[in-house]
């Protein structure tokens, strides 16, 4: 209401009319605002009304807006697990079947065409495992990792190789918070063996031109950008390296250099052998992190107090790259390139050659190029390459083609360090306590007597032959063999007899080394084949071996694929749980953001909902003022003196 | 008693005195409703008359002035009223028009379109292999671009509009000026020789004044001849008759016009700092070109943040070739050298190339180094397009027309960026971002941003990818994540922070203008009503003046005719 001062002494015509005009005037711009109030329902029509309840309202709508769509992306996640979990829920009862079928003919009371038809059977739940490892939702394969338009599972090699992705695939469920939507085949069914990795670290040489999440610093971890801060004392006093947009270690060094040479400051930095190293020049330095950073410690180069003398960083892991020179690889320990090696799994085999390998990705390519149902890839810490088979059913054997290839990169399969518990697949080597278990049989007629109690990796074993023949005065050597894999044993005697090894006593350590061979009499070498080849852990395997077993009516190997289709049915129901587990907090989440949905919905309504009582009330009060400000003004300007003048 | 000469004297300026303040009265009624109006009081004053033996006995009454009820303290107080009611007036009037622009409650501003397209990574995290998810995406992101074009485009004609105002308003007030001073002219030689004041004419001046206060704030000074000398700031505009002219200026501040006031003799700068002018103007730079650079700052640091994002990572298919969108200035120069003319400045680092055939897909990892660390050295276009040309195997770089970089894979090859073949390797050195290469939106601001042609010809280059596998959402999750993630853009604020508090402080100086305005009328009604008190007519009053002055003046007639029948009684003496 226009607000006019009354202690006046004259009100003019014109103070009269323009007065009612500007009450009348913003008596209707309240209608009008209540009016289009209460036809919006709105608390406030234009922000300006109410900038805080209206800024409070767009917070609270784009809130609404993210949990919406989380909720999409829940639900999203929700069917794809659950579609995960019916398809899992399938292969169990595939599984119960099989192991039903198993246990059945474990018994030596079955025939072997009995067993034969049985086979039939389980290649038919093989085949429906296939087509439950390949199904899809919405056109994507839900079991193929990341690859999702592609099939992947695929026979081949004389068994089924898992052509799919081992990564995950993510859904945003906040704003700050992911989860994993998908199962990979490679877990659900083991479809992947277990990597091929000794005790070698390929660790390369460090490079100043490494990018720094190349490099593992001492805390383990790849080195992240900060702030150092040096202390020359006595000399240009406290300055600060700011690392926030480094890029590599030489970045590190120059950056360091330079920020010194600005601050009038002696100290410099280089790239030493295994870290940084920084010389002092002639003022002592002591270098730290700045707050709650970590660069310095990480890099190691704090100093405990001012020192004149080298700081030698310490030492600094580089990391293994795609783009690592294959010439830096072990810290340039030199790695046989040139020989290459013999890759065999199941019906394929292939001679892989590094010799034109620049880098580490040209050896992970030339690897996965090679056909055989392999793949490389660089492992999690960085410290090497892992090889993997990815065909279920199917023996995987890397061994050397002349040279040490297959040793120096760790991929051999048989190596000296292999432990004897992990032969045969698991099985190991039975010894009879304090007994010789084998003896060699020399062309000279000659034999040697090795008792194996003692051995605990291949290396052992061969070390114990080459003792029991040293001790023996027998010209007989046994070692790893150089061109595939296998343990060798030379004998280099003579005589017309054969060479051979033989089982001692009720010992079957030399079935289990596969030494078990007598060579024609002009032999002079006896090769073991590879005892210890890699396989895929898991259910598919299992099955392919159950049902070979049952063609060729072997007990034992039935026996043995028996349990193991018993176990890896326990992993299936490991990792039903956790696709269970992922799936119910998937729900929980989207019922939990649900809620906060309404309760959002319900604040928002607060803020920016119109009480409508309210605003009723006030068109009416507005109304009857309006009236009122008509009846006063009609009334006001009607009187006057004029009209009673004669 | 002199009859003749002093009685009917007496009836005669008496009369003459009445018929004068009747007058005056009659146009004090007649003028009742006009808002310049000042009312008029007639002086009756008594006359002394002649010695009638050791009596004086008076000479009746004479209208001695006519008095304006004016208070010029309350008149320049009025003034400056005006003219901060008016500013008010005027940049609420376009507040509201700029809050109309940002109305999120009715769907006109930002919000659905910002959120659309964010939410649209997130259904293409999800299926990233779904075509139609990708046409969604891009669609969303070609409907943000031409909100914000079209926004600026809004705030840029609302600027230009209130400019355009200015510039007739200054005409008006110039116009207003050359008639104060033809007034003042009048005025003087009105009033000139004692003939009282020249009160019809001072009635249309002191309007005159009023409206001009409407435009800008001005000083008045009246000077001893009638005349007034008007001041803006401390120039004058008017000096009695003569008058100095104005002139709007139009001046091309980057792609804005902006009209400023100057006086035409002098081209000096009019001081302005109230009226409608003055609110045009704040208006004009602060409502309306100042929130153009809002919206350019917003448009930039999407195109930078999701540029960035996109840069590093993959579509569902390689590139076979590809061109940067954004050209240099010169090849030869550092490629973070400000004088290339990109938006945004690469930093040391490095960026990864990895070429595949066709045939078995194998990745071929290069990673390009990229540093402006030794002076003389630095990286430039030159000698990125000889570094990819010597370090990469399968692909050829080259500068296309506009001097942006091309990089094209050999026959059988095809190329991206971002990974090493098995992991996500993002570009520290975030030149792909600059350079426009593998980016989703093109342009700097929101003049120009828009969705990139490349990917509009090829959906399948959308890269939602970090890794080169079908199935991966995680750079489309990142894009998403982009929403509400710090912008180094944004000075630390995320990017819907940011247009939040665009809107809110819109809305905020909205309320602010309507407060002040409000404020500022409140002020202005009552100093008016405090004028009307003074100056403005009052018809009842006038009624009893009207009524006073009659009876008055009837008296006075019956008087002059009793004298007139004492005259004949005394002639008729003499027959």
């Amino acid at each position: 209401m226009a607000v006019n001062p009354i202690s006046m002494t004259r009100i003019s015509q014109n103070l009269q009319s323009t007065s009612l005009l500007t009450s009348l005037r913003q008596n209707q711009v309240d209608l009008f605002t209540t009016q289009a109030r209460i036809s919006s329902g709105r608390a406030f029509v234009s922000p300006s009304e109410d900038p805080i309840a209206s800024a409070r309202a767009l917070d609270l709508t784009q809130a609404l807006g993210r949990q919406e769509q989380f909720i999409a992306n829940l639900t999203h996640g929700d069917n794809v697990l659950s579609a995960s979990d019916d398809a899992i829920t399938e292969v169990n009862s595939l599984l119960i079947e099989a192991n039903a079928i198993a246990s059945q003919n474990v018994s030596n009371l079955t025939s072997a065409a009995e067993r034969e038809s049985v086979a039939e059977v389980i290649s038919g739940i093989i085949d429906q495992l296939l087509v439950v490892g390949n199904r899809q939702l919405g056109g994507r394969y839900l079991f193929a990792g990341r690859d999702t338009i592609e099939a992947p599972f695929v026979r081949e090699l004389g068994g089924i190789a898992y052509r799919g992705d081992t990564g995950n695939l993510f859904t945003r469920i906040s704003d700050d918070a992911s989860a994993i939507t998908n199962v990979s085949g490679d877990v659900l069914f083991g479809a992947l063996s277990s990597r091929i990795a000794s005790g070698v670290d390929l660790t390369p040489s460090l490079r100043a031109d490494m990018r720094l999440d190349d490099i593992n610093g001492t805390r383990g971890q790849p080195i992240a950008g900060g702030t150092l801060v040096f202390d020359e004392v006595g000399g240009a006093g406290t300055f600060r390296v700011d690392l926030a947009a480094v890029d590599t270690l030489g970045d590190v060094v120059d950056a360091i250099n330079a920020t010194a040479t600005l601050a009038g400051a002696s100290v410099t930095a280089s790239v030493g052998d295994t870290g940084l190293q920084i010389t002092p020049g002639n003022q002592p330095v002591t270098i730290a992190d700045a707050n709650a950073g970590v660069i310095a410690s990480n890099l190691g180069i704090t100093t405990p107090a001012p020192t004149t003398s080298v700081i030698d960083g310490l030492p600094l892991t580089a990391r293994v790259t795609m783009l690592t020179p294959v010439a830096d690889l072990a810290q340039g320990a030199g790695i046989d390139l040139t020989s290459g090696m013999i890759v065999t799994n199941g019906s394929g085999t292939a001679t892989i050659d590094f010799s034109a390998a620049e880098t580490v990705q040209d050896m992970i390519n030339i690897i996965n190029n090679a056909g055989v149902g392999i793949f490389a890839r660089i492992n999690a810490d960085a410290t090497g390459i892992d090889v993997f088979n990815r065909v279920s059913g199917t023996a995987l054997t890397i061994g050397e083609n002349g040279g040490t290839t297959a040793t120096d990169l760790g991929m051999r399969t048989l190596n000296t360090a292999t432990p004897l518990n992990n032969l045969n697949f698991g099985r190991g080597i039975a010894t009879v306590p304090g007994e010789a278990d084998l003896q060699i049989q020399t062309q000279s007629g000659d034999t040697v007597d090795v008792n194996l109690d003692q051995a605990k990796t291949v290396g052992d074993v061969i070390d114990l032959i080459n003792a029991a023949a040293t001790e023996a005065t027998v010209s007989v050597e046994a070692s790893l063999t150089d061109v595939g894999n296998g343990i060798r044993i030379v004998d280099s005697t003579s005589g017309s007899q054969s060479l051979a090894v033989v089982a001692l006593g009720s010992s079957t350590a030399v079935f289990d080394l596969n030494l078990n061979i007598t060579e024609d009499p002009d032999v002079s070498e006896i090769v073991s084949s590879d005892t210890a080849p890699s396989r895929t852990e898991g259910i598919l395997g299992a099955l392919i071996d159950l049902e070979n077993a049952l063609r060729q009516d072997d007990t034992r190997s039935l026996t043995q694929a028996a349990e193991r289709i018993d176990t890896f049915s326990a992993e299936v129901n490991r990792v039903q749980g956790i696709v269970g587990a992922r799936s119910q907090a998937m729900r929980a989440k989207l019922t939990q953001t649900q809620d906060a949905t309404q309760t959002t919905q319900l604040f928002l309504s607060q803020v920016a909902d119109l009480d409508f009582a309210e605003a009723v009330t006030r068109m009416q009060s507005l109304s009857t003022q309006l009236q009122a400000s008509f009846q006063v003004g009609t009334l006001m300007n009607n009187l006057s003196l004029l009209n009673f003048l004669g | 008693m002199g009859l003749m000469n002093s009685a009917l004297q007496i009836g005669r300026t008496a009369i003459l005195s009445y018929q004068s303040a009747l007058q005056t009265v009659g146009n004090n009624i007649s003028s009742a409703a006009s808002e310049d109006y000042i009312r008029l009081s007639p002086q009756l004053d008594p006359l002394q008359g002649a010695v009638t033996g050791t009596l004086q006995p008076g000479a009746g009454v004479a209208l001695t002035g006519i008095q304006r009820n004016i208070d010029e303290a309350l008149e320049s107080r009025l003034r400056d009223s005006i003219a901060a009611r008016e500013s008010g007036v005027t940049q609420q009037d376009s507040l509201s028009q700029v809050e109309s622009f940002l109305d999120d409650l009715s769907g006109a501003g930002l919000d659905g379109t910002l959120r659309d397209f964010f939410t649209s990574f997130d259904q293409l995290q999800n299926t990233p292999e779904d075509r139609a998810t990708r046409d969604f995406t891009l669609s969303a992101g070609a409907q943000l671009a031409e909100s914000l074009q079209s926004l600026r485009a809004r705030f840029s004609n609302l600027g230009a509009d209130l400019d355009s105002q200015i510039a007739s308003l200054v005409t008006t007030a110039d116009e207003i000026a050359q008639k104060i001073g033809t007034l003042n002219a009048e005025i003087v030689t009105s009033e000139a020789g004692g003939n009282g004041q020249a009160t019809g004419l001072r009635d249309q001046r002191d309007g005159l004044l009023r409206d001009l206060a409407e435009i800008f704030d001005t000083t008045v000074r009246e000077q001893a001849d009638g005349a007034i000398n008007v001041y803006i700031g401390s120039e004058a505009l008017v000096q009695g008759a003569s008058v100095r002219r104005l002139a709007a200026v139009e001046e091309l501040d980057g792609s804005f016009v902006r009209t400023t006031v100057q006086f035409a003799d002098t081209a000096g700068q009019v001081e302005i700092r109230s009226g409608r002018m003055q609110g045009l103007i704040v208006s004009r730079d602060r409502f309306a070109y100042g929130q153009v650079a809002r919206v350019d700052q917003l448009a930039s640091a999407i195109i930078e943040d999701i540029n960035k994002i996109h840069a590093n990572g993959q579509g569902l298919i390689s590139f076979d070739t590809t061109t940067g969108a954004n050209g240099l200035r010169a090849t030869d120069l550092a490629l973070n050298d400000p004088e290339t003319g990109l938006s945004q400045t690469p930093q040391d680092g490095s960026f990864y190339i990895v070429v595949a055939d066709d045939v078995t897909q194998t990745p071929v990892a290069t990673r390009i180094d990229v540093s402006f660390s030794t002076p003389g050295s630095e990286t430039t276009l030159d000698s990125l397009v000889a570094d990819i040309n010597a370090q990469v195997d399968g692909v050829t770089a080259s500068i296309a027309p506009g001097n942006r970089l091309t990089v094209t894979a050999d026959e059988g090859f095809t190329f991206s960026f971002g990974h090493d073949g098995q992991v996500a390797r993002a570009d520290t050195s975030g030149v792909l971002a600059a350079l426009g290469v593998n980016t989703l939106f093109e342009g700097t601001d929101a003049r120009d941003i828009r969705v990139s042609q490349a990917l509009i010809d090829q959906p399948l280059l959308l890269a939602a990818a970090t890794t080169n596998h079908v199935g991966d959402g995680t750079n489309a999750g990142l894009l998403a994540s982009a929403e509400t993630n710090d912008s180094a853009a944004l000075g630390g604020a995320s990017i819907r922070d940011f247009y939040n508090s665009f809107v809110t402080s819109v809305a905020v100086a909205s309320a602010a203008a309507r407060d002040d305005m409000e404020a500022a009328s409140i002020v202005h009604e009552s100093l008016n009503a405090q004028r009307e008190g003074v100056s403005g007519v009052n018809l009842d009053e006038e009624a009893i003046a009207l009524l006073k002055f009659e009876r008055a003046f009837q008296g006075v007639a019956r008087y002059v005719s009793v004298v007139d029948g004492l005259v004949r009684d005394l002639v008729a003496l003499i027959r």
